[in-house]
């Protein structure tokens, strides 16, 4: 039997979607699957946590008891603090770092002045070299300032970021000039024009530089370990990687807890800002 | 331009001091510090006293074959590495742009590694590899393929390492091509489709050369950030098996931090500075938005 | 308003991190800082603040690995933190060298240095001076599955029977086997707790015996390359490989043997406590370290000794509380808290005589403390550092299946390049 035309499209239509589905699912298994064995692993005992894992079994994906004992460990453990003073850096990070950067994006976007382009380089530059090739000497600029062991050597150091500078002088650059004329022949100062005007039209590029300040600040594991090791400031990761290690065994259960949460929260912060995410980096005029 | 719009000239110091002076304080400082500091040997001084040395460390960088070879490695690897998640993340970014039910979770799903931590990812992942016990050598068995040793291996060991860091980097980086795909207008690709291009031919010759400014920002950021890749091989391969993952950062660590010459690794960091500021320059020159 | 809202933010968060910052309140004590990784060190802290009140003793927590990363930022940086130092046996030449530690010779008396065991005090010093009292040592054991041992057709050794490697080795080949035939052993022979330490692993070649470091502490070219090293190493190979007895890879040998798929397994004494607060589901047993048929017996020892930082701001609160936790009091708390081996000959002798200890599974701290005699400490050399972690290199690549031959020699040749840096 012969297929009219019309079928025979709709065949290879059905064809392709399933194709695509099965890419779909198959990307989709590749990325939970480590990461639902870690939280599975947070379920269970210590006794039992590796028994469906060596070796790797389907079973590994299902707690083999099912306990809360990690997490009630590491919270005993302080965890509970590890996890407000990095919700307390984030946010202050976010706050401050968005006022700084966007702030000089502004001026970057819209303001004429001398060494524009030279000032701009110089922002550039700055994310094209990683923190990491210089953390020795910056910690030794932070302890001659006398910030070992304080917030603000936790803080400051990361509040002027090159790519969140960059970002919003692009998003800044695309807002029609007419919005800033109006107000300024009505005598409204630059700084109320940036506030009043600017500002409450940039929400996806404020997004998009709040996670990334947020997220670098939750993922930082050596800089804080390395300026403030005091217990009292103690951060999300540098919490994660001592909490197993008590009596020269591994405390599995609560390793993989303490993991468990590390991801989660950050997971969880960026899925309902996900549009607004996409949308600030293609207002931010990086399109063609 | 009307007059009221001109500035006086203090506004633009307001707007920017901020940002600069933090600029200048914690990057700039710090990048003179680190080449000042490599001009120094405090390792093999009494009583902890700095010694100027001039050059030494740079001449001892290029003459130790174990720091050579780590650059060496590291240039291989950034040339593999960088175009291969360029390009993934392109094709990720085109698969996820259709208008399909449930792209939306999808979509949600291949964001969630970017959020987890380089320790969190190397325990999974170290642990999903092992020769003997890996969950991917369990699903090789099921599925009839010989066991392989992936880290243990110094022909398979610094793939291991791309693959792992692309778990995380593709779907990065797929983010801003996604953005540059959905700001492409209708129209033009509508006009192609009217004009019978397939699939592939709109990809190429539309939709890649508008995203060249996107691509040559994606290239440049995944460089840089390979170029200074740590945490994957300080977890889980220590640089070998035969020093096939020694990368560049690895070696300035162990001579930084492990044996406690903080000149020569200084003297490291700040050629691999050079180099990747090279290699920048290079990509953004090649990549420059032709009109 | 959004924006309201925003700029809110700002003054709240602005004012809260000042509020943060400021300096902890003037203090009448004195707060000293200590990195560690050790368990336990919460409680002596606190036990020398209930005799030094006016002196408190913060305590933070690192990893293991980053202890040793932080004191070289910190110490490298001529910083005044940490006060007390954590220095690991065969490091502090290194720190010594370097010129980090304060000497504190004048502080400790002889009756106080004459307790602790010989090869210990040894490791406290150099150049002739004291510049870090040992706080525990450490001693290896062999530690079994019997029920493993006997399914395989083999009698455990007795607690004081000591085995050769030989002995270990054809135990190891019958452990091992594949009976689902997955390619992958359900049981494995023989692992190492530090599978690829020169800590734990020095024992192989040393009890040949041969030499793990030149004379003149500087060399290692002709000695870790040696014939004598190829035969100890190519052994470590095979079981790695052709007899395929032990697991490369990165997973725990702990772990291995608490699930009854490792049968054979060196590992610390402070282990013993651990098998006896966490039971396993096994008869478990200790033997003494094994060694070379015909060979000299060593076992690996040493452990974390305390100095104080040379650039401390508090140098007499901070020799103290290094005099406290050198102690024996102080050594009781470590051994209570974990299990962890006293570095002081009497709390040695108290192990071994305590009718506690008599039967199992207690008896195993017997087994250990029997092993004091045969400790041999680390090689002592400026270059330890650098010796340690490029061997470790080697090690790895060794279990790999690389040719021992050649990545000793590569070895030898990377550390003797470091090494040379050292000579005057």
């Amino acid at each position: 039997m012969k297929l009219d035309a019309a079928t025979r499209a709709r065949l290879r239509k059905a064809r392709r979607q399933i194709l695509l589905y099965a890419l779909l699912i198959g990307l989709a298994i590749a990325v939970i699957l480590p990461i639902s064995w870690i939280i599975a692993s947070s379920f269970t005992t210590r006794e039992t946590v590796w028994k469906n894992a060596l070796p790797f079994s389907w079973r590994a994906f299902f707690p083999e008891e099912f306990t809360l004992d990690g997490y009630r460990a590491i919270f005993e453990k302080d965890f509970g603090t590890a996890l407000l003073n990095t919700f307390f850096l984030g946010a202050v990070t976010v706050v401050l770092g968005i006022a700084v950067g966007a702030m000089s994006g502004f001026a970057f976007a819209r303001l004429n002045f001398r060494w524009k382009n030279f000032l701009f380089a110089l922002v550039v530059f700055s994310f094209m070299i990683p923190g990491d090739l210089t953390i020795i000497p910056s910690f030794v600029l932070v302890r001659d300032l006398g910030w070992l062991n304080t917030w603000h050597g936790l803080i400051v150091p990361g509040l002027a970021n090159g790519i969140v500078i960059f970002l919003f002088r692009q998003f800044f650059a695309e807002i029609p000039q007419d919005l800033i004329d109006a107000p300024r022949v009505d005598g409204a100062t630059w700084l109320q024009v940036f506030i009043r005007i600017i500002l409450p039209v940039s929400k996806p590029a404020l997004i998009s530089a709040g996670v990334i300040l947020f997220l670098g600040q939750w993922n930082n594991f050596f800089w804080p370990l390395l300026v403030a090791p005091v217990p009292e400031l103690r951060v999300v990761q540098v919490a994660v990687s001592i909490i197993g290690i008590e009596q020269n065994v591994n405390l599995w259960e609560q390793m993989f807890a303490s993991s468990t949460l590390a991801m989660l929260v950050p997971v969880l912060l960026i899925l309902p800002f996900q549009r607004y995410y996409v949308g600030g980096i293609l207002g931010s005029g990086l399109k063609g | 331009m009307l007059k009221s719009v001109s500035l006086d000239r203090w506004t633009p110091v307001f707007f920017l001091a901020p940002a600069i002076v933090l600029l200048l304080v914690f990057r700039y400082i710090p990048i003179v510090l680190g080449f000042e500091e490599a001009l120094y040997t405090n390792s093999l001084s009494q009583a902890g006293a700095r010694k100027f040395v001039g050059l030494s460390n740079f001449l001892a960088v290029f003459e130790d074959p174990v720091v050579w070879g780590s650059f060496k490695t590291t240039l291989i690897f950034s040339l593999v590495v960088n175009p291969l998640q360029v390009g993934l993340a392109l094709l990720l970014a085109e698969l996820v742009n259709v208008r399909v039910p449930g792209i939306a979770v999808f979509r949600a799903i291949y964001l969630i590694p970017i959020a987890i931590s380089a320790p969190v990812t190397a325990i999974a992942w170290g642990l999903a590899l092992d020769p003997n016990y890996g969950l991917v050598n369990g699903i090789f068995r099921t599925i009839g393929l010989p066991r392989q040793p992936f880290l243990q291996s110094p022909d398979q060991a610094l793939w291991s390492i791309i693959g792992i860091i692309s778990w995380i980097g593709v779907p990065y980086w797929s983010l801003f091509f996604l953005a540059g795909l959905q700001g492409i207008s209708k129209d033009v690709l509508e006009s192609a489709h009217v004009d019978g291009a397939s699939n592939l031919r709109t990809f190429l010759s539309i939709k890649l050369p508008l995203l060249r400014r996107i691509i040559a920002f994606v290239l440049v950021s995944d460089t840089v950030v390979n170029f200074t890749l740590f945490a994957p091989v300080y977890l889980l391969t220590r640089g070998g098996p035969q020093l096939s993952t020694h990368l560049v950062m690895y070696e300035a660590y162990r001579r930084g931090l492990v044996y406690g010459d903080i000149g020569i690794a200084s003297a490291i960091i700040s050629v691999l500075l050079i180099v990747v500021i090279v290699v920048v320059v290079v990509e953004f020159i090649v990549l420059r938005p032709r009109h | 308003m959004f924006v309201r809202k925003f700029l809110r933010l700002i003054v709240l968060a602005l004012s809260l991190s000042l509020l943060l910052a400021a300096p902890a309140l003037a203090q009448d004590t004195v707060e000293l800082s200590w990195i560690t990784d050790l368990p336990g060190a919460e409680e002596v802290a606190e036990r020398f603040t209930e005799y030094n009140p006016n002196i408190t003793v913060r305590v933070d927590k690192v990893t293991f690995r980053e202890v040793f990363q932080q004191n070289q930022i910190r110490l490298g940086a001529g910083s005044p933190e940490p006060d007390i130092v954590s220095v690991d046996a065969p490091v502090v030449a290194a720190y010594g060298f370097r010129g980090w530690l304060l000497p504190l010779d004048e502080a400790f008396s002889d009756e106080q240095t004459d307790g602790w065991i010989d090869a210990l005090y040894t490791s406290s010093m150099y150049d002739g001076q004291l510049l870090a009292p040992p706080i525990w040592n450490s001693a290896q054991v062999m530690y079994y599955n019997a029920d493993l041992l006997e399914a395989a057709g083999i009698t455990p050794p007795a607690p004081d029977e000591r085995w050769t490697w030989e002995q270990v080795t054809e135990a190891a080949q019958a452990l091992a086997n594949d009976a689902d035939g997955d390619g992958v052993n359900d049981v494995w022979g023989l692992q190492f707790g530090q599978y690829n330490r020169i800590y734990q692993l020095q024992p192989i070649p040393e009890s040949l015996p041969t030499a793990v470091l030149g004379e003149d502490a500087l060399t290692v070219e002709g000695i870790i390359d040696s014939e004598d090293w190829v035969k100890a190493f190519t052994w470590f190979g095979d079981l790695h490989n052709s007899l395929g007895v032990s697991p490369q890879g990165g997973i725990s040998s702990g772990e291995l043997f608490r699930n009854s798929q490792l049968g054979i397994y060196v590992d610390g004494g402070w282990m013993i406590n651990q098998f006896i607060n966490n039971p396993v589901e096994f008869t478990w047993g200790t033997a003494p370290h094994p060694y070379w048929e015909g060979g000299e017996i060593t076992v690996p020892g040493d452990s974390w000794h305390l100095g104080v930082n040379a650039n401390t701001e508090h140098p007499d609160e901070a020799t103290e509380f290094v005099k406290f936790a050198s102690s024996v009091e102080a050594g009781r708390i470590w051994f209570d808290v974990w299990g962890v081996w006293p570095a002081h000959e009497v709390m040695i002798q108290e192990l071994i005589d305590d009718p506690d200890n008599a039967e199992w599974p207690n008896q195993a701290f017997v087994v250990a403390a029997g092993e004091a005699p045969y400790v041999t400490p680390r090689p002592l050399t400026v270059g330890y550092l650098e010796y340690e972690e490029i061997l470790s290199d080697a090690f790895e690549d060794i279990r790999n299946g690389a040719d021992v031959a050649e990545s000793l020699s590569q070895a030898a040749g990377r550390i003797q390049r470091e090494m040379d840096k050292y000579r005057p």
